[in-house]
């Protein structure tokens, strides 16, 4: 995530910690918002509504929990991991059972699709009938820039698994876009 | 075919790269999203259960003790007490019962009040 000018992540923290500075938490809103926003689009398939009432429950939870925060990580992938759980919860709520070997519903795959390019188009297509933990794994690894120990962390999950994933989505998408044929090698050399 | 592949290898990776940058470069306005949060934190912790009754009862309790001890039928508290030892059910007793679950029913109304 973007860091504005002025005070650091961990400066804003200290001073929420120590004060219970609310205006310094509100800074860290808002520099983290359009971030955590955009990736819980692309969780919830483009729903606007719900992955803001996903981010807004998981800054609220942030700001009740930030005494466990203990800078081991960054904020940000602190802040990812508290919305995949506040998001798997939500899931969990509306009684959506999403296991592991579940495929994704075609509309979640699509993710956070702002525009129709040749390639987004191609790259929705390929990402379609990867499972859960394979769609998450990207979503962390490539959409959020985490490294595969921090996507480990966010998603809670091991090491191993994450790097499986991101194999796996891999050689699913490289089928899927080699079967478009002409049209997957133009959008994809594009 | 192979070579198709191979370039396809390389290229899955690098177009996932791609449109997760342009991705990432896309800013979603503020558009009082922090306001919302901090209008949220900002909103009064709510009382647990247990202290939704006890505030209540514990006050009304106190209340009544007092009012009755000393008002110029403050023997009423007292009668009712050695009433209840001796077991004799009087009119006093029954008075006094009726306070106490009234204040009983009141907390719990209060407890489980979402408000």
């Amino acid at each position: 995530m973007k860091q504005s000018p002025g005070f650091a992540d961990n400066d804003l923290i200290a001073r929420v910690l120590l004060d219970d500075d609310r205006n310094a938490f509100g800074e860290l809103v808002r520099r983290h918002q359009s971030q955590l926003r955009a990736s819980l689009r692309r969780m919830t398939g483009g729903n606007v509504e719900l992955s803001d009432d996903v981010a807004q429950e998981t800054f609220i939870l942030a700001w009740k929990n930030i005494k466990s925060f203990r800078y081991e990580a960054k904020f940000s992938t602190w802040l990812y991991r508290i919305a995949f759980n506040a998001w798997q919860s939500e899931v969990r709520k509306k009684k959506e059972v999403l296991m592991d070997d579940a495929r994704m519903p075609e509309q979640e795959a699509v993710g956070f699709v702002t525009e129709s390019s040749g390639v987004r188009r191609d790259l929705v297509r390929a990402m379609e009938g990867l499972t859960v933990g394979e769609h998450n794994a990207i979503v962390q690894c490539y959409y959020n820039d985490l490294s595969h120990e921090e996507a480990a962390f966010v998603l809670g999950i091991p090491l191993g698994t994450v790097k499986t994933n991101i194999l796996k989505a891999k050689e699913k998408m490289r089928a899927k876009l080699v079967a478009y044929g002409p049209e997957a090698g133009q959008g994809v050399a594009a | 075919m192979n070579n198709h592949l191979s370039l396809l290898r390389d290229k899955v990776d690098e177009v996932l790269k791609a449109d997760a940058l342009e991705q990432r470069m896309l800013h979603i306005d503020d558009d009082g999203f922090t306001l919302r949060v901090m209008d949220a934190l900002l909103q009064k912790k709510r009382l647990s259960a247990a202290m939704r009754f006890a505030i209540p009862f514990g006050c009304t309790l106190i209340a009544s003790i007092v009012a009755l001890a000393f008002t110029p039928v403050g023997s009423f508290i007292f009668d009712a007490y050695m009433d209840l030892v001796t077991e004799t059910v009087t009119p006093t007793l029954i008075g006094m019962a009726v306070v106490f679950f009234t204040l009983y029913a009141v907390s719990i109304g209060g407890a489980l009040s979402e408000d």
